[in-house]
């Protein structure tokens, strides 16, 4: 798909094997700057995979990525963290690290040595943990935290790394309905405000309908659809893709319908 | 329990307190009257007892092989320990193994007519041997001059060469009481190396035959308050003898041994060092409770003599 | 946790600690040594002059057995305990300690080989013993890290290989201790760890060996922390984690053999003291570090202390005191952490 806006990051022709099985065959796509963009598809598709070596964490043999124009391959760990981000599903740490200090974690890349916090260091840490609504935990152990309030920390720290690119992987999957509503609304706001270009696993297809600008739809490591919630979110593509019944449902004046799965069937 | 009981109990009780030391004593006439059994008591407290002078005798100790040498009874040996060395003609007896854990099927094998142990000798050895039918008289006394002497007569018994034995301890006697006269005058304060450096001071303390043989000597050993082998440098240089004895420590030769010693920073200021006097001296006679225990207090004698004669 | 602002208090409380047991340690001593002695002995110098005021044998005890050998464990308890907190992080286990790469088995284990050879002997010299040890350490750590497929594998594959190879090189020791058992006590012994056999040349080898393993540290007390995030979190914030994983295991495993190879193999001081020290400072690095290398010097030193005075004219081995102190402690230990978790 060829977008007019600039590109934040960009996949050529990707190939990825794992244990001589083939997931990726010439994965292409692009990922435009300043959106809400989601990634969706039955578990095994690919998708995290797809983020991981956005993130650098896999290296394909064949194949370039991007960030921002850069290739991925001539940027260090550091470079990389400054420009991408991510927020993992589940990162428990068993030291009693405080909600401030996991959070200053984030501020690493941009570090000298010995590390000392400069006092512009602590605005932005102090930034984020606002934008996450968490500065009345900040002084707290993270792992006293609750779900919702941890995920938020992570994000935190994800903001820290003043990275203009975030993915996150599942984010709010293991969270209840408040606390999901909250935490997508708050990433939501970063991209309206500008902040940054969201990346995100979602497997809540109304959540996605809700709140995203770009739907790239995965099955079995191929890119089978991308584009807005109402082009990609059609009971054809969701019934093939997720070998399960839906009804989508219009939503009046909107653009985003609702799916409802046939439970009962 | 029931009174009617209770009376033929008491009697049962009583008449066996009677009736069986009776029958004990018997016994014991019997045994007096037997003139052809031979016994001994060895250090466990054991009553070894044989029906006639053993003709086939296997050693698993040095001291024990030496002493047997000494009164005549080379010819007798079946059996020794790789670490029996002296005298020379143990090098035709065939050897049962190591010290610690000699070869039991062989020792079984060669048919002897007592296994004769001393204090390096292992419990299990010895019950294995019991086990498969052999008398072991275990001679593992406190390790003294006297001791030796015990070990030796206990021999001299067991073997029916009481007078030789007999004869060798009076010659002992008095070799060290020769000694004695020489050292009357000054006593040389005395460390003995059983082991240096990297693995530790490990020396002669009072709990071993090794300070018995210095004391006689008459030397003065400085580890005398010390148990267990352990002593710490520190009290090697506080005490700073006179003279030091250093065996040739495992694995090297005594030049090697004193070479490493004299130049080891921690060894090199004291003042045995610096005056030369290191002495070496053969660990084996030193060591080993048996004939030749003598023949190393004169000799250490004639060491500190010389030494501080200089 | 302490707070924060107290640390500095509860830092210089440890260093008037640690200067008091220096102290303790000059004094203690079977050779009785008065005080005003050793305080005139230290005041003038290490020079033995006719002007000095103690005999020389007293002034040669100090300075080139006391003096040397409270240094020299205090250094080692630095080494063992820093090196302790780096492997905790990099494993990102709070029960792993210097050895879990085979550090001390490397080492009892050549040594145990050697005598069997009959490379080492009962005489030897100042450097023999220690160069067998040294390569025995070092070649097992290198040996795991390439049989584990090095730094690219999670740290639990090197954790495992390190257990298994510690198993296979004591069941070698034990077998040429067995077969060479006239030098068995000898050679436990030294297993077990001393510093009968300290020296200033010593010294100088073990601080230079310090130096290198610890300076790192202190530059690296962030990446440290990050450390203990999963592997994806650390590196997605910019961690290069395996060079870091590389230079820190390098240098503290570089620091601990060389600290085993001149002192034998003393525990739990490496495990114990970065766990003790976590529940005042917390866990961040850059206040872990300096507590955890003033606890080393501590507890080494009493240890070493205690293991020359309790026994009068004999002495233990340091590591049957650690391993009598740290049992208990770590018992302790295991069970607040299962308190606090349920």
């Amino acid at each position: 798909m060829k977008y007019a806006t600039p590109i934040a990051a960009e996949v050529k022709s990707l190939d990825w094997s794992y244990q001589s099985r083939p997931i990726f065959q010439k994965l292409t796509t692009q990922f435009p700057e300043g959106l809400f963009i989601s990634i969706i598809g039955p578990n095994g598709s690919g998708k995290t995979t797809l983020l991981k070596h956005l993130l650098g964490l896999l290296h394909a043999p064949v194949g370039d990525i991007t960030i921002f124009t850069e290739n991925l391959k001539n940027l260090t760990q550091r470079e990389l963290a400054k420009r991408v981000s991510y927020v993992p599903q589940q990162s428990k740490i068993e030291y009693d690290f405080t909600v401030y200090e996991c959070v200053a974690m984030g501020r690493y890349a941009h570090g000298n040595r010995l590390a000392i916090l400069s006092p512009e260091d602590h605005q932005l840490i102090q930034k984020s943990l606002q934008s996450m609504e968490l500065s009345h935990v900040s002084h707290r152990i993270a792992t006293e935290l609750s779900g919702g309030e941890y995920q938020r920390m992570l994000i935190a720290r994800a903001l820290a790394q003043q990275s203009r690119i975030i993915v996150l992987d599942e984010p709010v999957s293991h969270l209840d309905i408040h606390n999901q509503k909250q935490i997508l609304r708050l990433l939501r706001q970063l991209v309206d405000q500008k902040v940054a270009t969201v990346l995100c696993v979602l497997h809540d297809l109304n959540a996605v309908s809700a709140f995203s600008d770009l739907v790239i739809m995965m099955r079995s490591g191929i890119i089978v659809a991308e584009g807005t919630v109402d082009q990609v979110l059609t009971k054809k593509r969701i019934e093939s893709v997720y070998n399960i019944t839906v009804d989508i449902i219009p939503v009046k004046d909107s653009t985003r319908p609702v799916i409802i799965p046939q439970w009962r069937e | 329990m029931k009174t009617r009981l209770q009376f033929p109990l008491f009697a049962l009780v009583l008449l066996a307190f009677v009736v069986l030391p009776i029958s004990g004593r018997g016994s014991q006439e019997q045994e007096i009257s037997h003139s052809s059994l031979i016994t001994v008591q060895d250090s466990r407290g054991n009553e070894i007892t044989l029906e006639a002078y053993p003709q086939r005798i296997i050693s698993l100790s040095p001291n024990i092989t030496e002493t047997l040498f000494a009164l005549g009874l080379g010819d007798v040996i079946i059996g020794r320990t790789d670490y029996c060395d002296y005298p020379s003609e143990t090098a035709s007896i065939p050897s049962m193994g190591d010290l610690l854990s000699p070869s039991i099927e062989k020792i079984v094998s060669m048919e002897p007519d007592i296994v004769i142990i001393s204090n390096l000798g292992q419990l299990q050895t010895i019950e294995a041997l019991e086990y498969a039918g052999i008398p072991v008289l275990s001679l593992d006394e406190e390790e003294t001059m006297d001791g030796t002497y015990r070990i030796i007569a206990a021999i001299g018994t067991i073997t029916g060469k009481t007078a030789e034995s007999q004869q060798l301890i009076a010659d002992m006697k008095s070799q060290i009481a020769s000694v004695s006269q020489l050292t009357q005058s000054e006593r040389p304060t005395v460390y003995y190396v059983a082991g240096f450096g990297e693995w530790g001071d490990f020396t002669a303390t009072g709990d071993t035959f090794l300070h018995d043989i210095i004391t006689l000597a008459g030397g003065d050993n400085i580890a005398a308050d010390a148990i267990n082998w352990s002593f710490q440098l520190e009290l090697l240089h506080a005490h700073d003898p006179q003279i030091i004895i250093l065996p040739p420590l495992w694995g090297s030769t005594f030049d090697e041994t004193k070479y490493q010693f004299v130049n080891h920073p921690s060894y090199a200021p004291l003042s045995a060092v610096k005056n030369g006097a290191v002495v070496p001296i053969d660990s084996n006679i030193m060591e080993r409770q048996g004939p030749r225990s003598a023949e190393a207090v004169v000799k250490l004698a004639e060491i500190f003599h010389t030494l501080l004669g200089e | 946790m302490v707070r924060k602002s107290l640390l500095p208090f509860i830092g210089i409380a440890l260093l008037i600690l640690l200067s008091l047991l220096v102290l303790i340690a000059l004094v203690v001593g079977p050779a009785g040594i008065s005080i005003p002695d050793i305080v005139s002995s230290i005041i003038s110098g290490p020079e033995y002059t006719e002007d000095t005021p103690v005999s020389a044998s007293q002034h040669r005890i100090l300075w080139s057995l006391r003096l040397p050998r409270i240094l020299t464990s205090i250094v080692a308890g630095v080494v063992l305990a820093s090196s302790g907190m780096v492997y905790q992080a990099l494993f990102r286990n709070p029960m792993a300690d210097p050895y879990v790469l085979g550090i001390s088995s490397g080492a009892a284990f050549s040594v145990s080989f050697a005598a069997f050879l009959g490379f080492v002997g009962g005489a030897t010299g100042l450097w023999q013993v220690p160069l067998v040890a040294f390569i025995g350490a070092a070649g097992t750590a290198l040996g795991i890290l390439v049989l584990s497929g090095g730094v690219r594998r999670s740290p639990t594959t090197l954790l495992l290989t390190g257990v298994a190879l510690n198993f296979l090189l004591s069941a070698l020791m034990t077998l040429f201790m067995y077969l060479n058992r006239a030098q068995l006590q000898s050679i436990m012994q030294w297993t077990l760890g001393s510093f009968v056999s300290s020296s200033w040349s010593k010294l100088g080898i073990l601080s230079i060996a310090a130096v290198i393993g610890i300076l790192p540290i202190v530059y690296m007390t962030r990446e440290l922390d990050i450390l203990l995030l999963d592997e994806a979190s650390a590196r997605s914030v910019g961690l290069s984690v395996k060079s870091v994983r590389l230079i820190m295991l390098i240098c503290t495993t570089f620091a601990t053999s060389v600290t085993v190879a001149l002192c034998g193999t003393i525990g739990f001081v490496g495990l114990m003291v970065p766990h003790i020290m976590r529940l005042i400072t917390g866990p961040q690095h850059i206040r872990l570090l300096p507590f955890s290398i003033i606890g080393g010097a501590m507890m080494m030193l009493a240890a070493d202390t205690i293991a020359r005075s309790v026994l009068g004219a004999s002495e233990l081995p340091v590591g049957v005191i650690t391993a009598i102190a740290g049992a208990p402690l770590f018992i302790i230990m295991l069970t607040h952490a299962r308190r606090k978790s349920s």
